[in-house]
């Protein structure tokens, strides 16, 4: 078989217990590791690194010396654009674009080939961005991430902008919850769990499958809408609280477009989210995983993937290792029906 | 519960020299600079307590209430407990039972969903705690 993707896995996908402090970030590591998770990993600056983005040379150094013990791959350091940090106004773009410099910086430091960074940021920020980029030879991906999609009309301004620089840093994260199938099974057993009403959970259902006929929203006023829909129901149902968290798991973690659509990006692409919400009889029943690694094996993706459990968020039940190995297993196999042996080992 | 919508737990409350201190949790799933908090209320048993008898602790610093929305250069670490001290005009009494009600929006600053307006995010937690022995 054909060598494909790298394996690996973002500690994002752990969040709940590095929240509650049942695991640090060596433990996470280290059992990252053990369980062969690997061996690319990933990690969130804002989460798991105390003071990030100044990091001392010391805290550096002890991270980096983690990571090598343990064999792990440093793949993708994620960035974030809080370009609201202000309240009297939001950062300029220069003070923008030294925000996400330090956090670029950073990722040099801990050994990070590449950041992924977020929509917030231009075409304009992202070529002011190159320049650091080059100098420390790190990689930026743009998250293509739901609710927007690779044909969504501000990634095709990215898409052109970075094929017009042809710089060979600057590219895309592909967020497998943009190109989502149904809505995850285990989000509809938490609201089960919660003694919510079945028709109500069943309108949810039927409301976010008219928005899958009618494919990703491709403005602003269509996410607005889609996202109002949502609350509206929840008050119209007798559940006002839960407006917010069912607007965005449905129209902020569950997009609508065609896993095909990747085709057209992937040339800029070294790294990738498998995002997922749980695994069923052996897979993933949200995102089609036979179709989206077909797309990946066919247009040669040889980048690096991590797989990244959100289910986390409403699922209190599963334990959220045992889910990552059975949706790396499933990727596996959809790769090995596509020729391509996906990489486990440096 | 789920990391965006939980502050509190059993072993939040504790007793001060001159009150009571609630160790919060930051209620979302990275860290985020103190100015992302817009507002916290907190009623001991039904009561509320003036905002300026509270003060927001964190990496060794405390701030008023109206000064918190403007650290936007002090990190709210994950794993950290920020703390809520509140003057009560007397000790707190260890071991002893409160309703404490609190309530808190944060604004996500990397989340602007229209220009100038980013997403909030609102917890509100009503439990029964035990006072614990200062920490």
């Amino acid at each position: 078989m054909i060598p494909g993707h790298l394996q690996g896995v973002t500690l994002y996908s752990f969040t709940r217990l590095f929240h509650d402090r049942k695991q640090t970030l060596e433990s996470l590591i280290r059992e990252v590791a053990e369980r062969k998770l690997g061996p690319g990993l990933e990690i969130i600056g804002f989460s798991s690194f105390r003071g990030f983005p100044n990091l001392s040379p010391d805290y550096v150094k002890e991270i980096r010396t983690l990571i090598d013990q343990t064999g792990l791959i440093p793949t993708s350091l994620a960035a974030n654009a809080d370009f609201g940090i202000r309240r009297d106004r939001n950062l300029t773009p220069q003070e923008a674009v030294d925000y996400m410099a330090a956090q670029i910086k950073a990722a040099k430091d801990l050994g990070f080939p590449l950041v992924r960074v977020q929509i917030s940021l231009t075409p304009d920020d992202m070529e002011a961005l190159l320049p650091i980029a080059e100098k420390l030879d790190v990689k930026l991906g743009l998250e293509v991430h739901a609710h927007h999609s690779p044909m969504d009309p501000k990634m095709v301004a990215h898409r052109e902008r970075y094929e017009k620089l042809d710089s060979g840093y600057l590219g895309f994260v592909p967020d497998f919850g943009a190109t989502t199938s149904a809505v995850s099974p285990s989000l509809k057993e938490k609201y089960r769990r919660l003694g919510i009403r079945e028709d109500f959970i069943e309108l949810l259902d039927a409301t976010w499958q008219r928005h899958h006929l009618a494919g990703p929203p491709m403005t602003d006023q269509d996410q607005a809408a889609r996202f109002g829909e949502f609350i509206g129901l929840a008050h119209q149902n007798g559940y006002p609280d839960l407006g917010v968290e069912l607007a965005v798991n449905l129209t902020g973690l569950h997009g609508h477009a065609n896993p095909d659509d990747w085709a057209s990006m992937l040339h800029l692409v070294w790294h990738t989210h498998a995002k997922f919400f749980g695994i069923v009889n052996g897979d993933e029943p949200a995102t089609d995983l036979a179709h989206l690694m077909k797309v990946f094996c066919e247009n040669n993706y040889t980048g690096s993937m991590s797989s990244e459990y959100e289910g986390w968020h409403w699922n209190w039940w599963d334990d959220p290792f045992e889910m990552v190995e059975g949706h790396q297993a499933a990727i596996r196999k959809h790769c090995a029906d596509n020729g391509r042996a996906v990489r486990t080992e440096i | 519960m789920a990391t965006h919508d939980t502050v509190i737990n059993k072993q939040s409350l504790s007793a001060t020299d001159n009150g009571l201190s609630l160790a919060l949790t930051v209620p979302w799933y990275r860290s985020l600079w103190v100015s992302s908090v817009s507002t916290v209320t907190v009623a001991i048993d039904g009561k509320e307590v003036p905002q300026d008898k509270l003060r927001f602790r964190i990496n060794g610093k405390s701030f008023k209430m109206e000064d918190v929305p403007k650290q936007w250069e002090e990190l709210w670490f994950m794993q950290d407990r920020a703390h809520l001290d509140m003057d009560l005009g007397a000790a707190g009494e260890v071991g002893a039972d409160h309703e404490v009600t609190f309530h808190t929006e944060l604004r996500l600053p990397y989340m602007q969903i229209k220009p100038g307006f980013y997403l909030p995010n609102i917890v509100h937690q009503v439990v029964h705690l035990k006072v614990q022995a200062k920490s």
